[in-house]
């Protein structure tokens, strides 16, 4: 499928997004250059499938996040939303739509108001969106709490009383509770302890499957990501470097930057055959990124074409893009192959 | 999307769901007990504003004497059976004057905390809530009021206005205020940024939900402390207004006017003097003690 | 962010909220009710002379015309004439202010002296006979009403033990020494006149230790809880292991940090000490600003009440300018933000 029909099919789609915060400006002199959190992304996710975003801090994953339930306002492009331009609409149009793309939160501390009960949490987009009155707010209530694997017990509980995992739970059923057809996952168990991890990664996939959610699901963690993305998009300094469906992408990435990703990757490996491979270098500041491509100061491969201008991004299987001048060279290559073919 | 349900929950959830919060008030409110009476620096304050308050209420029906009658054949007697505290140089049973003056001295300090409230705290919000232009505003205006300090403010707002239980309660707000609007929209401002405000921005509330349902509720804490130990403050303050005469009026029963008179026959009846200022002393130390106590007891976590 | 820059900011800020003090002030001392000309005429003149007098004091002027007056005489330096004593507020407070200033100073040493050691006593011997007394210091130090406190004092200490003096600078018989600084203290060290010194002394004792009473109690209760945090921390126990003497732990290492956030209240505790002065002045009879004040109150001079007030707001704004400008200089961490 083309990137123009994939953006027209797709529920969530955004057109050359660009978030710049501008740092605050001295008393005296000229201000200095704005923080490019999101430079130009067009990603496209499709009903009921799962788009995994990943990348370092700092890449402007969660700003993106952010930028699609709302949260903030973007600098310039589109984001489209069942056709519509969320940032655009009437505001009766929005109050419509916003119930249908809600956000579970990473901190599952500072998510949940300390001084509301679960009860209270839960209820409060309900009665906010007006979608149940009086008693039957505690019926929906209820069910959200099944639906989410914790018992009405909980429900007169408040946050501090509950463990990390139980309160993931709560905020995702507080996610559910307007009816949403979207959900934006912003590192949902990064503050999690591993074997919570699984089952609240279970959880929402059973969810997904059971309402047919679609889901952006940002993470750092590669192996999250690969356990639970149909498709997956690798940011770097605000800029998408490399999209693919997750099979491809993990089977074969064609980005330095993924492959080093990858590399980095624990693994289950007594033998220890695969070598290190550290990306050398730090993330560059935010507000100076390096000229080109982004990458070039930290990529094996770069040479002094990468430094003049940046790559475009192109279509080199189905469906798999990149943005990189020798993409070419690592199709079919091993991982550990980073550099020329002719080596 | 479902339609609006408005039917009725089951019977057993609505019952399950009475039962549990009833367990927990009365839980909360063991909790609470508890953490006042293990405390005894708590329980002190707590006893002694209970008390005040109880004299304040009852002062007609336990005081013996009147206090504004003169009683020229007994000036300045020292403290005996009759008169508990002595009487002053008007003959005036200096005993039932504490008591009465403890009614006037809650009177003020309440009504003028309660106009500090109501002028700083929505002015603290929506600093604290809307940032930019209006906070820049609202706190230039505070850092001129602050720029005072609260005493010698209400001294000169007094003394200008005259004396007076109405011009003192004046005096006191304008010189408070800017306190409790800077206070508040620090307390704002920490709650602000928090993830479960963004969270109630994503379903979709208004901001003057936020406010009420969120930001209100967590700022209530550190307010309700201040405020308990303000009560404190506004008694001292108007103690110190009536010692230099722009207080409230004679002949009404105010500890600062009182001790004023003690001070010319000091030497010769030292109880006129003390005994409103020991009064002044146990008022202050209660509320302050109360107010420390009251920041563990409202902190949700503190239970258990 | 440069701390020029920051510095500089902080300055500036200052502009508008002094302009607003002048503007609150003359506020205020419009607020009498009444009728300023007729109170000055008295109630059996004319309307020709009240109105007369109206004009010449400027009353019949809009409100604009009478600030804009009054500011440009503030920057000339004119607070005013004083109702009472007839002469320049202005000269009045400034004769003044060498008595007020060796008081606060002297009660600034006490309570730092006296606060931080008994903070650092309660944060060493933790709920033992130090921590008690600290803590009870503080806790009812904050509520006495200093001048009752005052009275309790000269009660004790002069009419039952007649160990101090209640009243003066200097006995009723003795001469102040040679006028150099205008401290008593200093002014007879330097000339080497001791006895005048003691006798200086023995008066700033009992008004000074009143003063900083409310002081004592807030800066006790500063120093002990931040020592107790700073006594909790690695580096502290990583002094200890290193074989450091545990005096010079707590002396050195601990209180250099723990001082800091009491910095912080010192500019706070400074208005609260000029407020409690001039009640604590007239009650010992100490010829300040206070007592000056004080009386101003008293005999309705309003021209010198708000003038003192204008000065003491100006005072004290400028205080806490250079508390945040210390604070900014000792603390790296402020100059991020």
């Amino acid at each position: 499928m083309s990137d123009e029909s994939a953006t027209r099919s797709a529920q969530l789609a955004t057109v050359e997004l660009r978030k710049y915060f501008s740092t605050r400006r001295a008393l005296l002199g000229s201000a200095p250059a704005p923080v490019r959190a999101v430079d130009g992304v067009d990603i496209a996710i499709r009903r009921g499938t799962t788009l995994g975003l990943v990348g370092e801090s700092g890449c402007g994953k969660s700003t993106l996040g952010r930028l699609v339930v709302r949260l903030l306002e973007p600098t310039a492009g589109a984001i489209r939303f069942e056709g519509h331009d969320i940032n655009r609409i009437k505001r009766a149009e929005w109050r419509r739509l916003r119930p249908l793309i809600q956000m579970v939160f990473q901190d599952t501390q500072s998510s949940l108001d300390p001084r509301m009960t679960v009860e209270a949490a839960i209820a409060e987009p309900i009665r906010v969106n007006g979608l149940a009155r009086g008693e039957a707010v505690y019926e929906r209530v209820a069910r959200l709490l099944e639906q989410v694997g914790l018992s009405i017990s909980h429900l007169q509980r408040y946050p501090h009383e509950l463990s990390g995992g139980q309160r993931q739970r709560v905020v995702i059923a507080r996610a559910l509770a307007t009816e949403p057809e979207l959900i934006v996952l912003d590192e949902p168990t990064s503050a999690l302890d591993v074997s919570v991890q699984a089952q609240t990664l279970n959880l929402l996939k059973d969810i997904q499957d059971e309402l047919g959610l679609t889901y952006l699901f940002i993470s750092h963690n590669l192996s999250v990501i690969r356990a639970m993305s149909d498709e997956v998009a690798v940011m770097y300094l605000g800029e998408v470097v490399e999209r693919a469906p997750a099979a491809s992408l993990f089977r074969n990435p064609l980005h330095p930057y993924t492959r080093l990703l990858l590399l980095a990757m624990p693994q289950l490996d007594p033998l220890g055959r695969r070598p290190r491979t550290p990306i050398k270098g730090d993330v560059p500041r935010p507000d100076a990124p390096p000229s080109g491509c982004r990458f070039h100061p930290r990529c094996p491969r770069a040479e002094d074409v990468c430094q003049q201008s940046p790559p475009h991004l192109r279509e080199l299987e189905e469906g798999h893009i990149v943005a990189c001048n020798f993409a070419e060279e690592y199709r079919g290559a091993p991982l550990e192959r980073m550099t020329a073919t002719s080596e | 999307m479902a339609a609006v349900e408005a039917g009725r929950a089951s019977e057993a959830l609505l019952q399950e769901r009475r039962e549990r919060i009833r367990d927990r008030r009365r839980r909360r409110f063991r909790d609470s007990w508890y953490l006042i009476r293990s405390n005894p620096l708590t329980m002190t304050g707590f006893l002694i504003v209970v008390i005040l308050i109880a004299v304040a209420i009852f002062a007609p029906l336990v005081a013996p004497y009147n206090p504004n009658v003169f009683d020229l054949n007994h000036i300045q007697q020292g403290p005996t059976w009759g008169h508990l505290f002595g009487t002053d140089q008007e003959g005036r049973d200096v005993f039932s004057r504490v008591l009465y003056g403890a009614r006037i001295s809650l009177r003020i300090a309440s009504i003028a905390v309660v106009c500090i409230a109501g002028i700083g705290l929505p002015l603290g919000l929506i600093a604290g809530t809307f940032g930019g232009w209006v906070d820049g505003l609202i706190m230039r205006l505070a850092d001129v009021f602050l720029a005072f300090p609260t005493l010698v403010l209400a001294l000169a707002i007094a003394a200008t206005l005259g004396g007076g239980i109405q011009n003192v309660i004046i005096a006191l707000a304008v010189a408070g205020w800017a306190w409790y609007a800077r206070l508040l929209r620090g307390v704002v401002l920490t709650i602000r940024h928090e993830a479960y405000i963004e969270a109630a921005q994503v379903s979709g509330a208004s901001w003057s939900r936020i406010i009420r349902r969120n930001i209100l509720p967590n700022s209530f804490a550190p307010m309700l402390v201040q405020m308990s130990q303000d009560m404190g403050y506004a008694i001292l303050l108007t103690a110190s207004l009536g010692f230099l005469g722009i207080g409230v009026q004679i002949p009404t029963p105010e500890w600062g006017t009182m001790i004023s008179d003690g001070y010319d026959v000091f030497m010769n009846a030292w109880w006129v003097a003390t005994f409103p200022g020991l009064a002044i002393m146990s008022a202050v130390l209660g509320f302050n003690l109360l107010g420390d106590g009251l920041r563990d007891i409202l902190d949700p976590r503190s239970r258990r | 962010m440069k701390l020029s820059l920051l510095i500089a900011r902080r300055i500036l800020v200052t502009i508008p909220v002094l302009i607003g003090v002048t503007m609150l002030t003359f506020a205020v001392s419009h607020a009498i009710p009444g009728d300023p000309a007729r109170a000055f005429a008295g109630p059996y003149a004319d309307q020709a002379t009240v109105a007369a007098i109206r004009r010449e004091w400027g009353l019949d002027r809009p409100l604009v015309d009478q600030y804009w007056t009054y500011l440009t005489q503030l920057v000339r330096g004119n607070l005013g004439t004083s109702v009472e004593t007839h002469d320049s507020v202005l000269h009045d407070i400034l004769v003044r202010l060498p008595a007020t200033l060796e008081l606060a100073f002297f009660a600034l040493f006490l309570m730092c002296v006296i606060g931080i050691a008994l903070g650092i006593a309660a944060s060493v011997w933790r709920d033992r006979f130090p921590d008690f007394l600290a803590r009870t210091v503080a806790v009812a130090g904050a509520a006495v009403p200093s001048f009752w406190l005052g009275l309790m004092l000269q009660l004790l200490f002069f009419s039952q033990l007649k160990w101090l003096p209640v009243s003066g600078r200097l006995g009723e018989f003795t001469r102040p020494p040679h006028h150099l600084t205008g401290f008593y203290l200093i002014d007879s060290m330097l000339t080497g006149n001791w006895s005048v010194f003691a006798d200086a002394l023995e008066h700033l004792v009992l008004p000074g230790f009143t003063l900083a009473l409310l002081g004592i109690a807030g800066i006790t209760r500063m120093t002990r809880s931040s020592m107790l945090e700073v006594l909790e921390k690695d580096y502290i126990r990583a002094a200890r292991a290193r074989g450091i003497t545990e005096s010079n732990v707590v002396l050195k290492h601990a209180l250099r940090n723990a001082m800091v956030p009491t910095v912080t209240v010192l500019g706070l505790l400074f208005g609260a000490m000029i407020g409690g002065a001039i009640i604590i002045e007239w009650v010992f009879s100490w010829p300040g600003i206070g007592t000056y004040a004080a009386d101003a109150i008293t005999n309705l001079d309003y021209t010198a009440v708000m003038g003192v007030t204008l000065t003491i707001a100006v005072v004290y704004l400028i205080a806490n300018l250079l508390v945040d400008i210390s604070y900014m200089v000792l603390n790296p961490t402020i100059r991020e933000a």
